[in-house]
C-alpha cells in the first residue's frame, strides 16, 4: 500500500510545488555567500532518476547528511532521528524544510536502491531528497560537512552521523553529531530561519 | 636519469611502489588485520612552496584572496609561497585540487602509510626500534624550526624522500577514522558495530609515531591549514603493458 502511495505521489511529481511555498521570496539574483555550500558544483542525481542542484533549495532551510541505502541500523536510525525533529516543529516549519540525505555508496546506491531506500523509510517525497553523486564528490561533500567514513570488507561503512541545518542561503548554522542526540540547537536554527526576517 | 616530461611537470616525480600487505593500525574488519595494498606510484619529495605558487599563479581561485572559505581556513597560504621547503598551510582541498592539475591524487592513507614503512634499505623498517625512536623524536620537536629543503636526505629504498622529519602530510581519506563520534563506544556491542563502530581497537601500540600520524590525521578537517601540514601527490600503478 505505501508503495501505491509513494508511486502515485511520484507521478504527480510537479503539482505540489504550488503547495509549498518558500518561507519568503526567493532571492535568485543575489550573490551567494562565499562559505554556502550552495557554491559548490555538486553533480547529484535523485531517486527519481532526475538531476538536482543543491542550490534549489535556496530559499528554505534544510537539513543535510549522508547515508547509503544498504545500511542495516545506523542510516535509519538516523532518518529516525530526522523524522523525530520534523515531528517537533510546526506545519509551517515542517512544510519550509528540506532534508537532503547523499548516499556514500556510489557504487550501489543507483537510482532504483535510492527509491527502495526512500519507500522503506516513508519519507515526504516533495521535501526530502535523497541522492547520489560520483565517488569524487562523495570525498569532497563528506569533507565539508565533517563527515568520517571508510568502507568495511563486509560491504557496511563506518560513518559519522552529522546532521548539518543549512540556511536560506546554504551556509551551515547548526550541527548535531552522533544518533539520538539533541535535536533543540537544530529545530532553534530551522525557526530562525523560517520566521526572521 | 629524469623522465623526458620531467622539466614539464610540475611537483616531485612519481616513483613506482610495488604493492603487498601491511597492518594497519586500525583495521576496517579486526579480524583480518592485514589488507593488501595494490602497486601505486607516489611522489619522491612533497610538495613545494614554489611548485604550489606555481599552481596558484595558473589557477587563481586558490589564490589566498580567492579562495572559498569552504575550503581554505583563515592561515591558508598565510606563509610566503616560494623556495623549496615543503608548502604548508594548505587545506585537503588545495592539496587536492593541486594533484588533480597534475594529473595525479592523493595518496590514501594506506598507500602513505605502507611506503612510508621503508627505511634507507628495507621495505620494512617499522619494528626497528632504533627508527622508532628517532621518528618519536622528530614529533617532540617543535613546530616552529624553519623547514628543511624537500630531498635534503637519503631517499628510503623506493627513492621516496621525507616521509618522515620534515612535515605531516594530507591523505585523500584523512576522514576515515571514527573517532568521537559513533565510533567511540568500540567494538563491544553487536548493535554499535553495525552502526559504524568496533573500529578502535589498534594493532601495534608500540609504533607510538604510527598512532601519532593516525590520531593528527583524525583530528583535522578538510578546510584546515597548519604551519606543520603539507602533501605530496600519487597515482595508479602504470599500467603493464
Amino acid at each position: 500500500m505505501r508503495v501505491l502511495a509513494l508511486t502515485l505521489l511520484l507521478s504527480c511529481g510537479g503539482l505540489p510545488d504550488s503547495q509549498v511555498q518558500p518561507p519568503v521570496p526567493l532571492p535568485s539574483q543575489a550573490a551567494l555567500p562565499a562559505d554556502s555550500l550552495y557554491t559548490l558544483d555538486l553533480p547529484l542525481t535523485d531517486s527519481r532518476g532526475e538531476v538536482v542542484e543543491l542550490r534549489e533549495f535556496r530559499g528554505h532551510p534544510a537539513v543535510i547528511s549522508m547515508f547509503y541505502a544498504s545500511c542495516p541500523m545506523a542510516c535509519p536510525m538516523l532518518v529516525g532521528d530526522v523524522q523525530r525533529l520534523e515531528a517537533q516543529l510546526g506545519e509551517d516549519e515542517r512544510q519550509a524544510l528540506r532534508v537532503v540525505l547523499v548516499s556514500l555508496d556510489p557504487k550501489r546506491d543507483d537510482t532504483e536502491a535510492l527509491a527502495d531506500a526512500a519507500g522503506r523509510y516513508g519519507v515526504d517525497p516533495e521535501r526530502w531528497v535523497l541522492a547520489r553523486t560520483d565517488a569524487e564528490h562523495v570525498r569532497v561533500l563528506a569533507a565539508l560537512l565533517d563527515i568520517q567514513y571508510r568502507d568495511l570488507p563486509n560491504g557496511e561503512m563506518n560513518h559519522s552521523s552529522i546532521l548539518t541545518v543549512l540556511d536560506r542561503d546554504g551556509r551551515a548554522v547548526a550541527r548535531r553529531d552522533g544518533l539520538g542526540a539533541d535535536n533543540a540547537p537544530l529545530i532553534a536554527a530551522i525557526r530562525k530561519e523560517v520566521h526572521d526576517e | 636519469m629524469f623522465p623526458w616530461w620531467a622539466g614539464i611537470a610540475w611537483g616531485g616525480t612519481l616513483v613506482a611502489v610495488p604493492g603487498g600487505t601491511y597492518e594497519p593500525l586500525y583495521p576496517p574488519d579486526p579480524d583480518r588485520p592485514v589488507v593488501e595494498v595494490a602497486s601505486f606510484r607516489l611522489d619522491d619529495a612533497p610538495v613545494t612552496a614554489s611548485e604550489f605558487a606555481d599552481f596558484v599563479a595558473a589557477h587563481p581561485k586558490w589564490r589566498r584572496d580567492a579562495v572559498s572559505p569552504l575550503f581554505a581556513d583563515a592561515g591558508y597560504l598565510s606563509t610566503p609561497l616560494g623556495g623549496d621547503q615543503p608548502v604548508t598551510r594548505v587545506s585537503w582541498f588545495a592539496a587536492r585540487a593541486y594533484c588533480t592539475s597534475q594529473g595525479k591524487r592523493l595518496p590514501t592513507e594506506d598507500e602513505w602509510e605502507f611506503a612510508a614503512r621503508a627505511s634507507e634499505t628495507s621495505i620494512d623498517a617499522s619494528h626497528d626500534p632504533e627508527r622508532l625512536a628517532l621518528l618519536l623524536g622528530w614529533y617532540g620537536q617543535p613546530a616552529s624550526a624553519e623547514l628543511a629543503p624537500v630531498r635534503a636526505g637519503d631517499p628510503n629504498v623506493y627513492g621516496v624522500h621525507d616521509m618522515h622529519g620534515l612535515v605531516w602530510e594530507w591523505v585523500e581519506d584523512f576522514n576515515n577514522t571514527l573517532f568521537g563520534t559513533d565510533g567511540r563506544e568500540g567494538g563491544d556491542d553487536e548493535t554499535l558495530r553495525f552502526c559504524g563502530a568496533g573500529t578502535l581497537s589498534a594493532t601495534d601500540v608500540s609504533d607510538y609515531a604510527r598512532f601519532m600520524r593516525v590520531a593528527f590525521r583524525s583530528s583535522l578537517k578538510g578546510s584546515y591549514t597548519t604551519p606543520s601540514l603539507g602533501f605530496r601527490c600519487a597515482a595508479d600503478a602504470e599500467e603493464v603493458r
